[in-house]
């Protein structure tokens, strides 16, 4: 695969024939076995063929698109469906969108006739009856959003209160972990105390450009280089996560990763991070038990 | 392309055991294997796609049982390695092109588009109005109402993606369906 391309760049580029003849070999042997790369391309072929159907592809791409998908039977019905479901989408919305003007015309007719009620009754009693309804109406209403609120705001600091036991409860059984490696492997390196643990933030988005890269400079005798993931959201109970210089292979991979405070960490192996740029490429894993990358993140490794 | 080899059941079976010992994985194996050659075939540009890849699946059910033995790998990639070839044979000959369709018909038009209406009754509230609301003509650009339908709903854009792609393929075999069972009975 071409080295420091996203991935939706690159899928785009399979699909409109982009490819030169081995970057698209590559490609397709990776399509082949690649579950979540298959699952990308039908969700870029999807897009592509909607931005087909509303005209906005650039001239350029539309020329590829139609060489590489109307050639076929089944290229022309997925753009003629595409065409079908947006002009449904469209008059199904604007019907939607007409109906919600109407209603408060509805609404105003309903309230002039209770009106018109109150005023057939006695003066005073339909003014008192008016008053004592709003003020029982009211008063309800804001006991029962305050009832309301205040279960939220429970529900929220027992949540907190859990995620912060099983975080403690995460970084004891983390600590107690490399306390024992460290032991196993002897410390080499004079100086160092037990459980030499490295860590780096990592931010979604960020690039790899030099200037902006993450940077952690690793010394000889660190045994675990720790890396925390801030989460854009945190829209997966589990996540797994590849760790592989960039546009080569992973060479580190943990799995049922899950996240705490929107971050995810990963405790990699220090020998495993010679000098170098790495990616790390967090997937979610959804209900079904497929994986669906979520982000990657850059940094620059050096040793001490 | 080459004379037709015939498929037998034995050959075949044998070819669904090099896939997986366990015939219900083998044969989703294979189907998955078929799929994305099609797929491949189709994204070179190759209008017989199915064919080329039944092609291709024949050739490597006949080579069974040659390699199944020795060959160490992915089978997926032996297929791939295969299909490789047939596409470069296709290439080769230069087959004439397939001529351009004419164009559908107000009345076939017309009746995709009932078909269309009759599948999306079928689908539950919630996601027809997934599929409306990422369908639709909007003046924003698209990915930017299609982050704002991600966020409202509490969910990734990927993960919204992959919904509207898993409803929109169970329309289109919806719309197949009805297609056909209004062609059958106009017979």
């Amino acid at each position: 695969m071409e080295n420091n391309v996203p991935h939706e760049e690159l899928i785009r580029r399979y699909l409109l024939n982009q490819l030169a003849d081995d970057e698209r070999q590559r490609f397709e042997m990776r399509l082949m076995t690649d579950d979540e790369l298959y699952q990308q391309v039908l969700l870029s072929e999807d897009d592509l063929v909607d931005e087909y159907a509303r005209d906005a592809l650039p001239e350029g791409e539309r020329k590829q698109f139609e060489l590489s998908f109307l050639s076929s039977e089944e290229g022309r019905r997925q753009v003629e469906f595409a065409r079908e479901l947006r002009k449904l989408a469209s008059q199904a919305s604007a019907r939607a969108a007409q109906e919600s003007a109407v209603s408060p015309v509805g609404q105003a007719a309903r309230r002039q006739s209770l009106f018109e009620f109150l005023r057939s009754q006695h003066r005073l009693m339909s003014l008192s009856f008016a008053t004592a309804a709003l003020l029982i109406l009211a008063g309800g209403t804001w006991l029962a959003v305050s009832v309301y609120r205040l279960q939220y705001q429970l529900d929220l600091e027992q949540a907190r209160n859990r995620e912060l036991m099983e975080e403690l409860q995460r970084e004891q059984s983390e600590r107690a972990r490399l306390e024992q490696q460290l032991a196993a492997s002897g410390s080499g390196d004079g100086g160092l105390r037990a459980g030499a643990v490295v860590a780096l933030t990592l931010t979604p988005g960020a690039t790899r450009d030099a200037g902006s890269i993450a940077r952690i400079s690793i010394p000889s005798a660190a045994t675990v280089v720790q890396l925390h993931l801030n989460l854009r959201d945190d829209a997966y109970t589990s996540y797994s996560a590849e760790v592989g210089p960039v546009g080569g292979d992973g060479i580190w991979r943990a799995d049922n990763l899950a996240q705490s405070s929107n971050r995810v960490v990963l405790s990699v192996p220090a020998t495993m991070l010679p000098a170098g740029d790495y990616v790390v490429r967090l997937s979610g894993v959804t209900t079904g038990g497929g994986a669906a990358e979520v982000d990657r993140y850059y940094f620059r490794a050096a040793r001490d | 392309m080459r004379d037709k080899w015939v498929v037998t059941q034995e050959a075949f079976d044998r070819m669904l055991a090099w896939l997986d010992e366990d015939r219900d994985k083998a044969g989703n194996k294979y189907e998955d294997i078929r799929k994305r050659l099609i797929k491949i075939f189709l994204r070179r540009g190759c209008p017989l796609a199915e064919e080329l890849t039944d092609e291709t699946i024949n050739r490597v059910t006949k080579k069974i049982s040659q390699i199944g033995d020795t060959y160490e790998g992915d089978p997926a990639l032996y297929f791939y390695g295969v299909a490789h070839n047939v596409y470069l044979e296709y290439v080769k000959k230069r087959p004439a092109p397939l001529p351009i369709p004419e164009p559908d018909s107000p009345e076939t038009r017309e009746r995709n588009y009932a078909c269309l209406e009759q599948c999306m009754e079928k689908l539950s509230p919630e996601n027809r109005e997934l599929i409306i609301e990422y369908y639709k003509d909007e003046k924003q650009a698209k990915i930017n109402q299609r982050k704002e339908l991600a966020r409202q709903m509490g969910i990734t854009l990927n993960t919204l993606r992959m919904r509207a792609h898993r409803i929109k393929a169970g329309l289109q075999e919806c719309v197949l369906a009805c297609v056909e069972r209004k062609q059958a009975d106009w017979r």
